[in-house]
């Protein structure tokens, strides 16, 4: 991503596009959460459609930044998304880039954000 | 900053990201690469970050509630209705000590907690999430507070003898106990103690003589084999 003049705060064309629609940045905030969510609780969680998180949940597999594995548990299909190490590098970068884009005194609680974006170990890519 | 400055390099994929999907962001950000002033540029990093909190507080729900051992917990509350309807007698029942049909629920909801515990965590196991995790400890602050509740009222009622109250206290304060407990766990989980809150309504109205026991099978018996069903079903187990 591009940057601004040295010494001057990062813009929006600075952000990530992949991250910045709203289903992905919250597709990608969920898993950071979590090891493992599956498509029903990431759903659930987002408040979207199947069609939806389906075509969201696929740019971001596409970028290497969730990986997606479907199983059968007994008859019925189970789809699972995971953060990549991309991913999660990804996200703490735009977290970052949002940071800096926040006046000083604003920085201390969007740098909690990130902490708590990044509570769990990175996982192995697969 | 961005003002008065031209799009830096990329910004043309914003442009045709924010063309494609939001002209207009919800928070009132852009997408496009076009000079934005300081304030909204700002006011567009806090909007994002605070969905980015909205998310992360909702990620931390409870998913591992385990549906299939409700619904096992389901079939050994109706075993315990059969217990008192064949054996025991209802506590509520003149003439009989209410001592052993007492002791039936109370041996049901201690094998009823190991079960939930059990599969509850084997869920998480599956899923790949901790067991004791901070959205565990808060769900059961909510769950415990109404399971308390329904203890020292069956301890109120039964030393004043009114045990006829029995049902409608049970199902009462596990409804208010799940309602509760249920705010940071899936949906269902609330509207079965919406369920419950209904029964308990249903029983303080009706006759325990005639109603207690089918309230209870109802409640206990029917609604976690149903909800249960529909958690395992929806809920991936």
């Amino acid at each position: 991503m591009a940057r601004n003049a040295k010494h001057e705060r990062p813009s929006p064309a600075d952000l990530d596009p992949l991250i910045h629609e709203r289903l992905r940045l919250g597709i990608l905030s969920a898993l950071a959460l979590h090891e493992s969510l599956s498509f029903t609780e990431l759903r659930d969680l987002l408040e979207t459609t199947d069609g939806n998180l389906s075509v969201q949940a696929r740019k971001l597999e596409e970028a290497g930044y969730v990986t997606c594995q479907k199983k059968f548990v007994g008859r019925k299909p189970n789809t699972s998304y995971r953060l990549t190490a991309r991913g999660r590098n990804a996200l703490e970068s735009y977290l970052q880039t949002l940071e800096q884009m926040l006046p000083p005194i604003e920085r201390v609680r969007a740098a909690a954000v990130a902490r708590r974006g990044a509570l769990r170990p990175a996982p192995s890519e697969s | 900053m961005a003002g008065g400055a031209g799009p830096s390099p990329g910004a043309a994929d914003h442009i045709l990201y924010g063309n494609k999907y939001l002209t207009e962001l919800r928070h009132g950000g852009t997408l496009s690469g076009e000079p934005m002033d300081d304030a909204r540029t700002q006011q567009a990093a806090r909007d994002d970050l605070q969905y980015i909190r909205r998310t992360l507080a909702a990620a931390g729900h409870l998913s591992i509630i385990p549906g299939r051992g409700m619904a096992v917990i389901g079939l050994l509350a109706i075993a315990a209705v059969a217990a008192n309807l064949r054996t025991t007698g209802t506590p509520w029942a003149g003439g009989v000590a209410p001592e052993p049909a007492l002791v039936v629920w109370a041996a049901l909801l201690a094998i009823s907690l190991v079960i939930g515990i059990g599969t509850m965590a084997q869920k998480a196991r599956r899923q790949g999430q901790p067991f004791w995790s901070p959205v565990l400890r808060k769900a059961l602050w909510g769950y415990a507070a109404g399971m308390l509740l329904g203890g020292v009222l069956t301890g109120a009622v039964i030393r004043t003898e009114v045990l006829a109250l029995l049902p409608a206290v049970w199902l009462g304060c596990y409804g208010a106990a799940l309602v509760a407990g249920g705010i940071s766990s899936v949906s269902p989980v609330r509207w079965m103690g919406v369920c419950f809150l209904l029964l308990a309504a249903a029983a303080a109205l009706l006759p325990a003589k005639d109603f207690g026991l089918p309230l209870l099978a109802v409640g206990f018996g029917g609604l976690h084999l149903a909800f249960g069903a529909y958690i395992a079903w929806r809920h991936d187990g």
